[in-house]
């Protein structure tokens, strides 16, 4: 059985922890075997599980605690998963100043609300306003540009229209088909 | 002395309460000696309420008042599947509450899910306040380890009411494990085998001394021991027709008789080969007259007539070791729990699939309480051992060391066993991202605490605000999934899709309640919310019915 560590020590440890990597939380050698992080994983959780300190009133050391073993469980998590862990070990390889923790994928997000349309109050800057947001969404940048336009002219005053057809002048510079019109 | 803390298995069919007592778990009988109470509530006049044996009893006779096998339902949606079913098989009436949640409709009184449960709680509380001679005031509850967020919540809400700080939930194998391994000093890898009365769980787990991890679990919340009484009736029913030309299923009164005896001959067929069953006076005929149901159920037809269901927990149990890495060679123990266990027929199909003799040491019916009361005393008196040295925890029972057991060696110092329970959380979990498919942060089987941080990017062009969706389940379509919760991060620069960084991080705590928060990368404008999983019930109804409880009148 490990001993108990003092308040002191866990708020060290606490306070260290970010610079620490998975090898480093759990105390073991970087060629450690499945057998060897269980054992260590066995061990931390004895004296740091939040469980161990569930009736105390101390919310620091409780905070400290909690912190420490979520970075515990983690790292048992990643390190006794030979797939994962190959990835860190690629990772830490990489670079020192690669962040301790492994690195996840990014996503784009589901459930979107994408910003409202605009709208006009002229029919005929509406119809041409359509046809542009219509183009936008197909990538025909320099036909929305085009049709913004031509809202616009109807109803001068509109930010929204504005707003797309700043939109479409910038995707259509940066796609490149900045066309012009008079050029056979 | 410390305040005494219960462990509560709030079971299907039957509920049991423990309490450790000098480092003993020791399962608390009721005032007639029994180890167990029936989780069936029933209602008679003026707001009386029955719970337990005594509502048992007059179930046959009191069908549409009486409400059993509540757990099915409990923290469930009144459109699901289960919900559905159940309003088939149900002898009382099943309701649609004001949140889309469930509701039991008694003499046009309508009761709440977690409230039924909370019946059924006070009657243990009570049990163990008679038996222990002073107030309980704190629990740990058990669950099935499959259980959502909102049936675990559900559940909490139903402690609440019950007049319970509930310090935490567990899992029933688990607490099956701890029951098992508690003060041996094992290093085996095991199986809890727990088939209960509604509800189906395997867990394996790794126990090095007092340090219980749980490395896998998987289940199936709608298949247990009821499933089994169905199967019987079911058999039953179809002689009866095939013999007087009526379905008798159709009548209520049949229905329940049917049902009792049915669970009466499953329970017989633990102990012989062959049972038989007669009820005298049982369903009219085509030309109404009132005819018995005789006949008999003999093991080897009981064995056909469940055959698919014990395929279905090798499933489970096939999905269990996958996730643990292992194979059924690996385990050095299989421990049964539940009731349906002690059916030879199925300790046999557990022996076959595992390759070895299943434990039968711990009683399947009382495992579960005992390792609540193991966690509940672990929680109890953790982090109050850091005594300053000379001076001992001096009690007002220091004086009576003459009178104590010389069997136990040394008294005080460091006789009581001590346990850990390191658990994962049973389901994945994750929100939505474009095109309706989920994006896992926390994988299921992930040790807890955790928190884990993913980077999100926008999906739409000019995007400027971005809804978060929680899922909880394992399947790659969000909707397939249980939704936990939502909410909205705005304020965004408008810029092209994937431009803008958002990060989520999840923090699961012990207790299994997640937090979730999303940060704007570029503002560093952040949204935090704390998913309290959605019992179907708000906090303002809970402590409603918290008042409500304690004023009926139970008996």
């Amino acid at each position: 059985m490990a001993d108990a560590l003092k308040k002191d020590e866990i708020l060290g440890l606490a306070s260290v922890l970010a610079s620490l990597d998975y090898y480093q939380v759990l105390k073991v050698d970087r060629k450690a075997v499945l057998n060897d992080v269980k054992k260590a994983f066995f061990r931390e959780s004895q004296v740091l599980h939040p469980d161990k300190f569930f009736a105390s009133s101390d919310v620091e050391l409780k905070g400290a605690v909690m912190t420490i073993y979520k970075r515990i469980a983690e790292a048992y998590a990643v390190l006794r998963d030979p797939e994962m862990r190959a990835k860190y070990d690629a990772q830490i390889a990489a670079g020192a100043d690669a962040s301790k923790r492994l690195e996840k994928r990014e996503a784009p997000t589901g459930g979107n609300v994408p910003a409202a349309d605009p709208k006009a109050k002229n029919s005929q800057a509406q119809k041409y306003l359509q046809l542009g947001l219509m183009a936008l969404r197909k990538g025909d940048f320099s036909g929305a540009e085009m049709n913004l336009q031509f809202a616009l002219k109807f109803e001068p005053g509109n930010d929204g229209i504005a707003k797309k057809l700043a939109e479409a002048k910038e995707k259509a510079k940066a796609k490149g088909d900045t066309k012009d019109p008079y050029k056979i | 002395m410390a305040e005494k803390v219960i462990g509560v298995d709030l079971g299907t069919s039957f509920s049991c309460v423990s309490v450790v007592i000098d480092g003993n778990p020791v399962v608390i009988p009721d005032k007639d000696g029994n180890l167990t109470t029936p989780s069936v509530v029933a209602f008679g006049a003026e707001n009386q309420r029955l719970v337990g044996w005594k509502a048992k009893r007059q179930m046959v006779y009191n069908p549409a008042n009486t409400v059993s096998s509540s757990k099915r339902l409990i923290g469930r949606k009144f459109f699901s599947q289960e919900v559905k079913k159940a309003r088939e098989i149900m002898p009382y009436q099943i309701v649609e509450g004001p949140h889309s949640d469930v509701r039991i409709r008694v003499q046009s009184q309508d009761y709440s899910l977690p409230e039924i449960g909370s019946f059924v709680l006070s009657k243990m509380k009570q049990i163990a306040e008679d038996y222990l001679g002073e107030t309980v005031r704190r629990a740990v509850i058990t669950v099935p380890a499959y259980f959502n967020d909102s049936q675990r919540q559900a559940t909490k809400d139903a402690g609440e009411i019950a007049g319970l700080e509930v310090l935490r939930i567990i899992n029933e194998p688990t607490a099956a494990a701890l029951s098992y391994g508690y003060g041996r000093d094992l290093d085996k890898k095991i199986v809890i085998y727990d088939f209960g009365g509604g509800t189906f769980d395997v867990s394996v787990l790794d126990i090095i001394g007092d340090v219980f991890e749980v490395v896998s679990t998987a289940g199936d919340t709608y298949l247990g021991g009821d499933d089994i009484d169905q199967r019987i009736a079911g058999y039953f029913a179809q002689k009866f027709q095939e013999a007087y030309k009526t379905n008798p299923l159709e009548n209520k009164l049949a229905l329940q008789k049917l049902i009792e005896s049915s669970e009466n001959a499953k329970i017989q067929l633990s102990m012989q080969d062959e049972v038989s069953v007669m009820i005298p006076e049982f369903s009219k005929d085509a030309n109404g007259t009132m005819r018995p149901l005789n006949g008999t159920l003999t093991t080897t037809k009981l064995a056909d007539l469940i055959y698919d269901l014990i395929q279905k927990t090798f499933k489970v149990c096939d999905e269990a070791l996958q996730e643990a890495r292992m194979t059924a060679g690996d385990i050095d123990e299989v421990i049964m729990v539940g009731g349906p266990t002690k059916l030879p027929l199925i300790r046999q199909a557990v022996q076959q699939y595992f390759q070895r003799l299943p434990q039968t040491d711990v009683d399947p019916d009382l495992v579960v309480a005992m390792g609540a009361a193991i966690q509940a005393a672990a929680l109890a008196e953790s982090g109050v051992d850091e005594q300053p040295e000379g001076t001992e925890p001096s009690q007002a029972g220091d004086t009576t060391d003459i009178k104590r057991n010389p069997l136990i060696k040394d008294p005080g110092a460091a006789a009581k066993p001590s346990s850990l329970l390191i658990d994962v959380t049973p389901l994945s979990l994750g929100i939505e991202t474009v095109g309706g498919f989920t994006e896992r942060l926390i994988e299921r089987n992930s040790p807890v605490p955790t928190d884990q941080s993913r980077i999100f990017t926008t999906s739409a062009d000019n995007q400027v605000q971005v809804k978060i969706r929680v899922y909880q389940g394992e399947s790659k379509k969000a909707a397939e999934n249980d939704l936990l919760g939502e909410f909205q991060l705005d304020g965004l620069r408008a810029a092209p899709r994937g431009d803008v960084k958002i990060e989520v991080t999840f923090e699961l705590d012990a207790n299994g309640i997640l937090h979730v928060t999303a940060k704007d990368l570029e503002t560093n404008k952040q949204q935090v919310i704390r998913i309290a999983a959605s019992s179907g019930l708000t906090r303002d109804e809970v402590a409603k019915m918290k008042q409500n409880a304690a004023r009926g009148v139970t008996t």
